[in-house]
């Protein structure tokens, strides 16, 4: 028992740590850089892509061993765009300062590489619980991988946190920081410090990632090619 | 004919997928070491792309407009994408064999970029003819596949250089990636745009 | 057979039925909240660009250029036309910009508000904040607006949000559009 209780805690802070799926797998990277603006928009972002995450997960753990192998690929694209919908229309009703903020991110969260590969790796080969427990993980280490780098940009960039003023008197903010050019630098410089205190690293000279190209393509790997 | 110059502009130069909108990420990290590499990739993209935007303008004007159904738009969008691209791969390996073999691995990668989905989308929110949305299309992949190739470039030098340990691999790429998009972004305001 | 071929498509189709089914749902759910709440924020858009305004009344006068999506006479609570509250749509940088533009009679911009649009997350919603915004409020009819990036001289030069031209440019161009729009209505019923 304690074996297994050890194994669950592992699944879940998995996607927060060890297997950052930002940070460390470099997956769902558009997201990452086009949203981050702002500290609020991570969580924002964050928190739906974990929704999808989850829904999909629970979903195809749920239907794994009934989904034959020939239709893999549409019926996760369809599960998963279906909960991205979801969450569109809910974010549109009910969260819409969110929902305006995040734009044509949302419904893009059908192709964050996370949420497929999850699904790939994860979902349709473990129970539901476990599922669960991983999508719960991925999701959360998205959103604080998020926040890490929606705070830099927001607080170099616009002096703000979460929309409270923070640096007033110390410095100008510097504008390129909310611009495309800084969400390179700010997610650059984060995966650069933690390179820097992280055990794993050393000799890595490739991009540090598992699926570091497409998920498609680790999909195709992993199943002998037939897609 | 203005418009769509401005279209085609716009898109390549000053809303640059890749350094500007962040759409296509994946492989423009992953892929752009070699200078080959980017350009197949960049070339099964500006195929796909094109395509794709002429036949989700059709569903979407022609389907799901009309009969109220927008909200299915995402999911309609990328399975059609998805299908699209196995076609394109079927139809490529059948008649154009060398085309196939120098695209091939490229080709199932494109159906989760970002770019393609996004240039659907995109086509959709700004309410694009079908002439604007395909030019958009095409430029947008025509941007993309730029980047890319100019980053390889890019690439392909820091290799020799000495980075220190922490930047190694990702982040350098990143901050050379940064210090791309703030050239692409001297071109804002260009022709008024 | 079974196997191959019926299955797979029985299992696909039926996860697409099933998913559609659960989309239209969550649709039907939510679009008359959309729906709702897009009046109400009109609404309060108003009341907000005149605020001694009682209420609204949507007139549909000829003549009007087709950017303009609704005209409102504000009426005070006495009964008199105190202005006219324009719904604008122009093109931005990324797609329609909403605007809602307060006019009083006299002819002087009393408020702009800029609502939904698809402009650069984070710069383009600097738009919405007063300082830029605020500058309208120095305009009237007779004025014919310009951009400009700095050294903002004249009432009529509107200093755009640095790194957003052409969101402030779409802004100022639906204003004018408004502001021809007053005129056309003042002028044409003397």
């Amino acid at each position: 028992m304690a074996k297994s209780s050890k194994k669950t805690f592992s699944v879940l802070t998995n996607g927060i740590m060890k297997e950052n799926p930002v940070l460390k797998l470099v997956l769902g990277t558009c997201p990452s850089l086009a949203i981050t603006t702002m500290a609020k928009n991570g969580i924002g972002m964050g928190i739906a892509a974990t929704f999808v995450l989850l829904g999909s997960n629970i979903v195809i753990s749920l239907i794994r061993k009934i989904v034959p192998d020939k239709v893999r690929i549409p019926v996760f694209i369809t599960v998963i765009a279906g909960f991205t919908t979801i969450v569109d229309m809910l974010l549109h009703a009910y969260l819409p300062d969110i929902y305006k903020e995040l734009g044509i991110y949302i419904p893009l969260i059908v192709v964050n590489c996370i949420i497929f590969a999850r699904a790939e790796m994860f979902a349709s080969k473990n129970s539901v619980g476990m599922s669960i427990l991983d999508a719960l993980g991925m999701g959360a280490g998205f959103t604080i991988a998020l926040l890490i780098i929606g705070s830099i940009r927001e607080i170099l960039g616009a002096g703000t946190w979460m929309g409270i003023p923070v640096t007033k008197n110390l410095f100008d903010p510097a504008i390129i920081m909310i611009l495309p050019p800084g969400g390179f630098l700010a997610f650059g410089f984060v995966v650069a410090a933690i390179q820097k205190f992280s055990v794993l690293n050393v000799k890595n000279k490739e991009i540090s990632s598992g699926c570091g190209m497409n998920c498609a393509g680790c999909a195709a790997a992993n199943n002998g090619g037939d897609n | 004919m203005k418009e769509i110059i401005l279209i085609a502009i716009a898109a390549v130069f000053v809303e640059n997928f890749v350094l500007s909108k962040f759409l296509g990420i994946c492989p423009f990290l992953g892929v752009s070491k070699k200078t080959s590499t980017a350009v197949g990739m960049g070339g099964a993209i500006i195929f796909v792309i094109t395509i794709s935007s002429a036949v989700t303008w059709f569903i979407y004007e022609f389907l799901l407009k009309p009969n109220e159904l927008t909200y299915l738009k995402t999911i309609v969008f990328i399975l059609v994408i998805a299908a699209l691209v196995q076609l394109v791969e079927t139809v490529m390996k059948k008649f154009m064999p060398p085309l196939y073999r120098a695209l091939g691995i490229y080709l199932p990668l494109i159906t989760t970029n970002c770019a393609v989905l996004g240039s659907a989308l995109l086509v959709v929110e700004r309410e694009y003819s079908l002439l604007n949305a395909v030019v958009f299309g095409f430029s947008s992949a025509v941007g993309f596949t730029l980047a890319l190739v100019l980053f390889s470039g890019v690439r392909e030098r820091i290799e020799t250089n000495d980075i220190p340990m922490a930047f190694q691999g990702l982040p350098i790429t990143l901050v050379a990636a940064a210090l791309v998009s703030v050239a692409f972004f001297g071109f804002q305001g260009l022709f008024g745009i | 057979m079974w196997n191959s071929i019926i299955k797979p498509t029985l299992v696909l189709f039926v996860v697409c039925a099933v998913i559609t089914g659960a989309l239209a749902y969550v649709n039907d759910m939510t679009q008359d909240i959309i729906f709702q709440r897009t009046q109400q924020e009109q609404e309060q858009f108003r009341k907000d660009v005149m605020g001694n305004a009682d209420r609204f009344v949507q007139v549909n006068p000829a003549g009007i250029s087709d950017k303009v999506a609704g005209v409102y006479e504000a009426y005070s609570q006495d009964g008199t036309i105190i202005g006219y509250v324009m719904d604008v749509k122009t093109k931005g940088y990324g797609g329609t910009i909403s605007l809602t533009v307060g006019v009083n009679t006299d002819g002087q911009v009393t408020g702009v508000i800029i609502g939904d649009n698809n402009e650069t997350p984070g710069l383009g919603s600097k738009a919405k904040e007063p300082g830029f915004t605020g500058q309208f409020k120095e305009v009237n009819v007779n004025h014919t607006l310009s951009v400009v990036k700095q050294n903002k001289k004249s009432a009529n030069e509107i200093q755009a949000i640095s790194g957003a031209t052409i969101t402030s440019r779409a802004v100022t161009e639906g204003v004018q559009v408004a502001l021809d729009s007053v005129k056309l209505i003042t002028e044409g019923g003397k």
